[in-house]
């Protein structure tokens, strides 16, 4: 596992911690619960749970994958062992898979956005504004992402306040009984949280440039275990605010619960909660998009990568500016649902056994 | 970055002048240069700028010991005994002869040997030059109140009699091609990392300028990034301030005919902390800073959060507040950023024309904008009342930041944010919030991250940017600025009895 990264280029190991962290933490948490509910239903909150420690599992596995391609990414990884054309198209198709992720995350952050702060500004101007943005990030290259996902983790955490205020709210009956509900329920309840943690798969592409890769791993476990506290935390608070058959029918359920907090001189804390959260989907965009240039430039070397930014952006400012209907969003979300559920739970899988077999190249 | 891509090239502006003659030919253009030829029986000759040397030094200690000998020079050599000035330099490099005239030597030749040259140092480097600077940029209440002046020997003196130790050293460049200014880097050996005096220094002597007016120059040119509003140097007049980074293994460089010590690498929120910091109690200190910190921020969103929140989100506003902003915005005819462009500009004008108009008048402005302004147009409905009670605290809270350049930067800062919030509302702020981190964290000080002890994290250092502590608490240096040695002092614990005098 011996990269071609600078050292300069390279981050801290405890970086990581906030890198896997911040990419799991995205749009999802403002709307999961209503969706994790369709099988477990008050117990879904054990599903978030084991999903997380499945996660671990493949996040292992992920670590071995990396350990045996030549560069230690998955890009190497995939020209060792598809040879360089086939692996060459595989990259492509992950950069394409990351790209979407990134333009799932922006235009759901517009949605929310223009549902419940603004109905007067239309979509192109957000997108503008936000591609301005996501350009001067990403073209500072990976120490500017990881500070962002630093400060994205470090600031909004003032949010997770608002969770002791909704506390006073609890009703504690809504969580009883404890196990209602029979496997299937809590299978059906998994795989609708599984989406919560998508984002740890980004590593495959940046763990290259994390300094002392052994000690990182102890901080990408960390991560996901600090993912899991928070989402099954969120969910309890949830479960204990709402009621099943009100939580079925609210779209946002954690922006609904926040709407009940009022201070002497803010009315509507929503507010505030939706603008903190750009900070929060500011990484997952940008780590993703980073990726996507990333699987693309080490495929096509010829091509700069501020072209293939670009046109990325491109590609997201005209899908928001000019798809912004509700079936595209919904396509949309099944496509990345889809595509991520068969990226962490059937292709890395596959890789690990295909690493198993494979002799280490040095 | 095009610092790189120049290639150093030994440009020379002025004219060249091929012998020691046509230097002297050259500076009797100027009516300050001044050849004398003392004796009638000698053709010994002084050459001098009367405008550089001290004339009383030559009236009384060369001229009459010449008188004296007159007869016995015949040899230029002969004058080290004769006159009893240290420095006497016998030469007939052209280039030195050159230079010594500017520094400020009498040269002494004879008129018909044109191949050896005397060089007597009179220099009077701080002629018309103030005495002293008490810090008047930077004050404090407590702490030495001096400052330094627009003479570098003087400034260094003023150093080197503060921190008296050999392991203080300074390194002399002459930096520009024209005027040859004098540049000193001060740091202290076995304390400060050697690659910081490096950069410093290889950054200095790759510069290519004709004349440097002031260190703060010299500063934007060594800077890491010139595109940004943010100084990624502190500049200082307090002489412990300059002393206490030197102590903490931080670069100090300090120029000629400046009175600005260039304090570098340093991080955000040293910025915001004073010397007079550490003169106070550690509670009473912190509390001050924290207020620093506070205005800061309050200077920066205030207004940009006003014309957010009144164009596009007055749901926030809870129903008793919203009557009283309604009730003074009522007869305001403009939408919220024109009002709020509008009193920014003029606070800004205030301060502007108050740092351009002589002291005296200066009084007068402020009467005149702080009342006469605020109360007419309030009353002329140009501006609500609580706009004006937001932007005076805002102006306030930006004067609160120590250093002048820093809180130039907060100042300017307020203007994007208030376009961005006329636009996009409190998305546009939070977007600029996000522009802000990602270029503070690109910008370096001497190479050393801006953001650091705060991003990338280090441990211990995120208490000492927003507290001060106890000096007692203060015996190590940052390790995160690597200097080679960690310790400063260990502090005794008191030995007191545990009685007291009064103990009952």
């Amino acid at each position: 596992m011996n990269s071609n990264v600078k050292v300069n280029k390279m981050v801290s190991p405890y970086l990581l911690f906030f890198l896997i962290h911040s990419t799991q933490t995205g749009v999802m948490v403002l709307s999961f619960q209503s969706d994790i509910i369709k099988g477990a239903g008050h117990n879904a909150w054990l599903s978030i749970f084991a999903i997380g420690i499945i996660m671990h599992v493949i996040f292992l596995m992920l670590l071995a994958i990396l350990k045996k391609s030549s560069a230690g990414d998955l890009l190497s990884f995939h020209t060792d062992v598809f040879g360089k054309f086939f692996g060459g198209f595989l990259n492509v198709v992950i950069a394409i898979y990351f790209a979407m992720l990134s333009l799932y995350v922006f235009h759901t952050y517009i949605d929310i956005l223009q549902l419940w702060v603004f109905d007067g500004i239309r979509s192109w101007e957000f997108s503008l504004l936000l591609i301005v943005l996501v350009f001067y990030i990403v073209s500072g290259g990976f120490r500017s992402i990881t500070a962002i996902a630093f400060w994205g983790v470090i600031i909004p955490s003032f949010l997770l306040l608002t969770l002791v205020y909704l506390v006073n709210f609890a009703e504690t009956t809504y969580l009883l009984p404890l196990m209602q509900f029979g496997m299937n329920d809590f299978y059906i309840s998994m795989k609708e949280a599984a989406p919560l943690f998508f984002g740890f798969e980004t590593a495959l592409i940046y763990f290259p440039f994390i300094k002392d890769r052994k000690k990182a791993t102890k901080w990408g476990h960390l991560a996901i275990i600090y993912s899991t506290f928070l989402y099954v935390s969120i969910t309890i608070v949830t479960f204990l605010f709402f009621s099943q058959g009100k939580l079925e029918h609210l779209p946002w359920p954690t922006l609904t619960m926040i709407k009940i907090i009022k201070l002497p001189f803010l009315e509507r804390f929503e507010f505030i909660f939706i603008f903190t959260w750009l900070l929060v989907v500011m990484p997952v965009l940008c780590i993703y998009l980073w990726s996507a240039i990333r699987s693309i430039k080490s495929t096509i070397p010829k091509v700069k990568p501020t072209y293939v930014l670009i046109g990325f952006l491109a590609v997201f400012y005209l899908f928001n500016s000019l798809l912004f209907e509700i079936k595209y969003s919904y396509l949309l979300e099944k496509m990345v649902s889809y595509s991520g559920l068969t990226f962490i739970f059937g292709y890395i899988p596959l890789l690990f056994l295909i690493s198993i077999f494979k002799k280490k190249v040095n | 970055m095009f610092r790189k891509k120049r290639q150093r090239q030994t440009k020379n502006y002025e004219t060249v002048e091929k012998s020691i003659s046509d230097i002297l030919e050259k500076a009797k253009k100027s009516s300050d240069f001044t050849t004398i030829s003392p004796f009638e029986d000698n053709s010994l000759q002084i050459s001098f700028y009367k405008t550089l040397i001290d004339a009383s030094i030559l009236k009384e200690s060369i001229l009459p010991y010449l008188k004296k000998e007159t007869t016995a020079i015949i040899q230029l050599s002969e004058l080290k005994k004769v006159i009893p000035i240290e420095g006497i330099n016998i030469t007939n490099d052209l280039a030195v002869v050159d230079k010594g005239l500017h520094d400020g030597a009498v040269v002494i030749y004879f008129r018909e040997k044109n191949n050896e040259f005397a060089l007597l140092d009179i220099n009077y480097p701080r002629l018309g030059q103030r005495e002293t600077n008490d810090t008047q940029n930077e004050f404090s209440v407590i702490g030495p109140k001096v400052g330094f002046i627009e003479d570098l020997t003087t400034n260094l003196h003023l150093i080197r009699n503060h921190l008296n130790t050999s392991d203080l050293i300074f390194e002399e460049l002459v930096i520009d091609t024209r005027a040859r200014t004098k540049v000193t880097i001060a740091y202290l050996d076995g304390v400060t990392n050697p690659e910081y005096v490096n950069t410093a220094k290889q950054r200095l002597e790759k510069l290519d300028i004709d004349v440097s007016f002031d260190n703060t120059q010299l500063e934007q040119l060594i800077s890491d990034d010139t595109s940004t509003p943010f100084p990624l140097f502190i500049s200082t007049e307090r002489v412990d301030r300059a002393v206490g980074s030197l102590v903490n293994g931080q670069v100090v460089i300090i120029s000629d005919k400046s009175s600005y010590a260039v304090i570098g690498p340093v991080n955000l929120m040293e910025f915001f902390s004073n010397p007079e910091d550490f003169y106070l109690p550690s509670i009473v200190a912190s509390f001050f800073k924290l207020i620093r910190i506070f205005g800061m921020i309050f200077s920066i969103f205030a207004t940009s959060f006003y014309v957010a929140i009144l164009t596009f989100h007055f749901e926030v506003i809870p129903k008793d507040l919203l009557g009283p902003i309604i009730i003074s915005r009522a007869n305001v005819p403009f939408p919220p950023v024109i009002e709020v462009l509008f009193l920014e500009i003029t606070i800004d004008l205030l301060r502007e024309a108050g740092a351009r108009l002589p002291a005296k008048i200066g009084q007068t402005l402020g009467i005149v904008g702080g009342i006469v302004i605020g109360q007419a147009t309030v009353e002329a409905a140009l501006t609500s009342s609580i706009l004006l009670i937001i932007v005076a605290l805002a102006a306030l809270s930006s004067f609160t930041t120590p250093i002048y350049k820093m809180s130039n930067a907060v100042r300017l800062l307020r203007y994007p944010f208030i376009l961005l919030a006329a636009i996009w509302g409190g998305f546009g702020i939070y977007v600029g919030v996000l522009f802000l981190i990602a270029h503070l964290t690109r910008l370096k000080s001497l190479g050393v991250p801006l953001l650091l002890p705060l991003y990338p994290y280090r441990k211990g250092g995120v208490m000492k940017s927003f507290v001060t502590l106890n000096t007692s608490k203060h015996d190590k240096r940052p390790w995160y600025l690597r200097p080679l040695s960690l310790k400063k002092f260990s502090p005794v614990s008191d030995k007191d009895p545990k009685d007291g005098l009064n103990h009952e």
